[in-house]
């Protein structure tokens, strides 16, 4: 990117650093630095702030892993919740995801990713082994498995099976069905196959 | 389901190509090397969101160009609007569907086509995986959920490949183990449904075709056995994991199997004249129109590549009332016998010399 190193190299800083980040290629790094070039101090002061306090007050909770200001989590804490259900998610975005239903009132358990071994991940590098001292603790009697439905996640989802039956608890996975709001006639025939595969009792 | 309608843009040696389609057979004529073969490429590309040969996507924009464009307007009982563009420097492929942009697996099955030409040669003398080409491009394109069972179930194998090369243990193994089987018995119980429904066309075909006394078959060899899919598939992969782990490799399944074309009892892939492979793969491919015909309740668009070089003018003509019913796109070098009613596109250096109606 010759472009780069025609700018002063404050800016060329600003514009590589943003670069690093997701989604975001060198036309539009080089956007934003300029629009921040273009606030005023106290907003690029705010910005700068709310990105080093978020990095060092937000942190993983010790228990289930999703990300929280105070250790343990406000939700591990909370009186409210239903202590023998456990959700286990892959990461703190799902748990957002989770929270939004409002249906949900258990507690949750971060994995933190899910096995790939093309990734190098295993097992061993999820947060599973937490996940057997918190159920091997005694109040959880069901754990639902609410992996992505990639083949990732079910490779997770079946290894979680494994490893958790042997303790005496129920284990469940979600449903993968139809969203709310859309037609059956408009549903994709895979989308409408895998809710035929979850159906129900009725 | 019909082709009304096709443009193209920088795909193969067509810069700009605009020709309006009948639902009959339309006789795309021309000497050799002049874009024949390129038009049939680029409606199955904007079919199946790939070209029909492998790892040649990239190449099919135009040289010297960075972006090749296809555009099929579709008739029959759902009409609707295929494109897709193919960047030739990142090799990213955009397909939409009336205008809103698809995933291919979304694609699949809204123009469904078979490509009969010189590329099967490979499907009869080739290794088992274009003959598995064969039935993934066919099943895809009438199940979208077949195609979807598919792509996880190569993952899978990926996946579980990577872990034999590292000789992991059996409880690493075990949920890829799961999958496998379960992915892996789905798509073996389809393919055989679909070979066996398949098995009576081609050897009806075949008769025709070839003018009778010889028999033609066709059957699903599968990597695990006999028996019922699941436990077929779980049987051979607990005999054989000592071998997977030895050449970090999944040996068993779907993706190991492959089809047995024969005629009167004779392997063709190492038997047959050239005359026999070709009508043999003919008529495979004629058989499979006719059954996509039956899975989807319309015609597919055939796509009869060169088809008729090797035929004398009596079995040119057997031929074209084989192909009475789907829209036809076939190329020729000449006209051959029995053409004469046919609307004729005339293709020179990758462009059009329209030549409409009837010759007298």
């Amino acid at each position: 990117m010759p472009v780069m190193f025609s700018y002063a190299p404050p800016l060329a800083r600003l514009i590589e650093e943003l670069s690093k980040l997701p989604s975001v290629g060198p036309k539009t790094a080089q956007r934003l630095a300029f629009h921040m070039l273009s606030m005023s101090s106290a907003d690029a002061e705010a910005l700068a702030a709310a990105i080093l306090e978020a990095k060092s007050r937000i942190r993983n909770c010790s228990v289930c892993g999703n990300i929280t200001e105070t250790d343990p989590c406000r939700i591990c804490t909370s009186a409210e919740r239903d202590r023998s259900v456990v959700c286990v998610v892959e990461n703190a975005r799902d748990v957002a995801a989770m929270e939004r239903t409002r249906e949900f009132t258990g507690l949750y358990h971060v994995l933190q990713g899910a096995i790939s071994p093309l990734d190098g991940i295993g097992p061993d590098d999820l947060r599973i082994a937490e996940l057997l001292r918190r159920v091997a603790a005694g109040d959880v009697r069901e754990v639902i498995v609410a992996t992505n439905p990639r083949v990732e996640g079910e490779a997770t989802a079946l290894y979680l099976s494994k490893v958790l039956k042997p303790l005496g608890v129920r284990v469940t996975r979600i449903a993968h069905g139809l969203p709310v709001g859309g037609d059956l006639e408009y549903a994709d025939e895979v989308t409408l196959a895998r809710a035929l595969e979850g159906r129900r009792e009725l | 389901m019909w082709l009304a309608e096709l443009r193209l843009r920088d795909f193969r040696n067509y810069a700009t190509l605009d020709v309006a389609l009948g639902d009959g057979v339309t006789l795309i004529e021309g000497p050799n090397a002049q874009g024949k073969s390129n038009l049939l490429e680029s409606v199955y590309t904007v079919a199946l969101g790939r070209s029909p040969r492998v790892n040649a996507d990239a190449e099919v924009v135009r040289f010297g160009q960075d972006r090749a464009y296809v555009r099929a307007a579709v008739r029959g009982a759902r009409p609707q609007l295929l494109e897709i563009a193919i960047d030739r420097a990142s090799g990213e492929k955009r397909m939409r569907v009336n205008g809103v942009a698809v995933q291919r697996g979304q694609l699949l099955g809204r123009l469904a086509v078979v490509l009969a030409g010189p590329a099967d040669d490979e499907v009869i003398r080739g290794a088992p995986a274009s003959r598995r080409r064969v039935l993934d491009a066919a099943l895809s394109q009438v199940s979208p959920s077949y195609y979807f069972t598919l792509t996880r179930y190569l993952r899978v194998v990926r996946q579980r490949n990577h872990l034999l090369r590292r000789a992991a243990p059996g409880p690493a193994l075990a949920p890829w183990d799961d999958q496998l089987v379960e992915l892996g018995a789905a798509l073996v119980e389809r393919r055989r449904r679909f070979v066996e429904a398949l098995a009576r066309p081609a050897r009806e075909r075949h008769a025709r075709i070839s003018g009778g006394d010889e028999v033609m078959d066709v059957a699903y060899l599968c990597s695990a056995g006999e028996g019922g899919e699941r436990e077929a598939i779980g049987r051979a992969l607990a005999a054989r994991r000592a071998e997977e782990l030895r050449r970090g490799a999944s040996l068993v399944g779907p993706h190991r199997d492959d089809l047995r074309l024969s005629v009167n009892g004779a392997d063709l892939r190492a038997f047959g004249s050239r005359g026999q492979q070709h009508t043999a793969a003919l008529s495979l491919r004629l058989a499979e129109a006719e059954l996509l015909r039956e899975e989807l309740g319309e015609w597919p668009v055939l796509l009869l590549d060169d088809v008729m070089a090797d035929l004398d003018p009596s079995r040119q003509a057997l031929l074209l009332r084989e192909i009475a019913g789907p829209q036809v796109l076939l190329t020729h070098t000449g006209r051959p016998a029995g053409s004469a009613r046919m609307r004729v596109l005339s293709i020179r250096a990758g462009a059009l010399l329209e030549d409409l109606g009837a010759r007298p």
